[in-house]
């Protein structure tokens, strides 16, 4: 696969970028479009935060137009961005310290709870999955956004399987755990194991 | 309490803004653009560089040759002087052969 460039209407213009992915020719903005909320989704989950995560979302976007060579198909291309976005996703918080460290004891109390005040439960969700650490915060929002499972996330991120079952397994606990306590629920042991199969 | 279905609805995916897409695709120009004058420049320097390393790859080459071309005749009048000696001994033997 390579980039082309359509043939410059005038001197002074620069033609729609469009790219070659398995011998078909694509508008570079089909490609955008088709995978901007993906890309931007799994930014703006993991930073919390719009303006700094469509900057990242343009910058994978970027640096996927210079790369056109090496993706071989559209499945390669959705493997690309997911783990270029993840992996600039977690360098961006290592290097900026978006997250200030807070355990989830140290978390502040979210919010009152009223049955079926979803929004509510959402937004504290979302909290707590801020509060996670990089690699695990990525997991998770790689295994629930994407619907991924931890064999895929393992190959992405290039870490043990074990190592993702893990983060996994203590990320749901401490969430499930922190819900329970907000809403008053007993936390079910049962269905605590049925989801280490994950 | 299903935490898994919790998280499945706190992280459904979300759009950008909308002028998103339009704003990377003018980065992607731009960058193509840049792309495209730096390969537009390095062109205006190759052919010069290019037209440079011939004319003084032709100069040393007829230096070469004119060198080659004087060393041929130097060596050709020494030839001839030495004939020309030969020739005067000769001469000289025949004359006194005559007297």
């Amino acid at each position: 696969m390579r980039i082309l460039y359509l043939k410059m209407s005038a001197a002074t213009t620069v033609a729609r970028p469009v790219v070659n992915i398995a011998d078909r020719t694509i508008d570079f903005e089909a490609v955008i479009r088709g995978h901007q909320s993906m890309v931007f989704s799994l930014a703006v989950h993991f930073l919390r935060d719009r303006a700094v995560a469509e900057d990242l979302a343009q910058e994978v976007f970027l640096e996927l137009y210079r790369n056109m060579d090496s993706i071989q198909s559209h499945q390669h291309m959705v493997y690309w961005l997911r783990k270029v976005t993840s992996r600039r996703c977690i360098d961006q918080a290592r290097r900026t310290k978006v997250r200030a460290h807070v355990s989830f004891e140290e978390a502040a109390e979210p919010f009152i709870w009223t049955q079926g005040e979803d929004p509510a439960l959402k937004r504290y969700v979302e909290q707590l999955l801020g509060k996670l650490g990089e690699t695990a915060r990525m997991i998770v929002i790689l295994r629930y956004q994407e619907g991924l499972d931890p064999m895929e996330i393992a190959g992405m991120l290039d870490m043990p399987l074990a190592t993702v079952k893990s983060h996994l397994q203590r990320s749901l606990a401490s969430m499930r755990k922190r819900v329970g306590e907000a809403t008053g629920e007993a936390i079910d042991d049962n269905q605590q194991d049925s989801q280490h199969g994950h | 309490m299903d935490i898994e279905r919790q998280l499945e609805r706190a992280l459904e995916r979300k759009p950008p803004s909308p002028e998103f897409a339009a704003r990377v695709l003018a980065a992607a120009q731009m960058q193509s653009r840049r792309r495209g004058v730096w390969s537009n420049w390095r062109q205006w320097i190759a052919a010069p560089l290019a037209a440079s390393l011939l004319l003084l790859a032709l100069g040393i080459e007829q230096r070469k040759e004119r060198q080659e071309g004087e060393a041929a005749k130097a060596q050709l009048l020494q030839a001839l002087a030495l004939t020309s000696g030969k020739l005067e001994k000769i001469q000289e033997l025949v004359r006194e052969v005559q007297r």
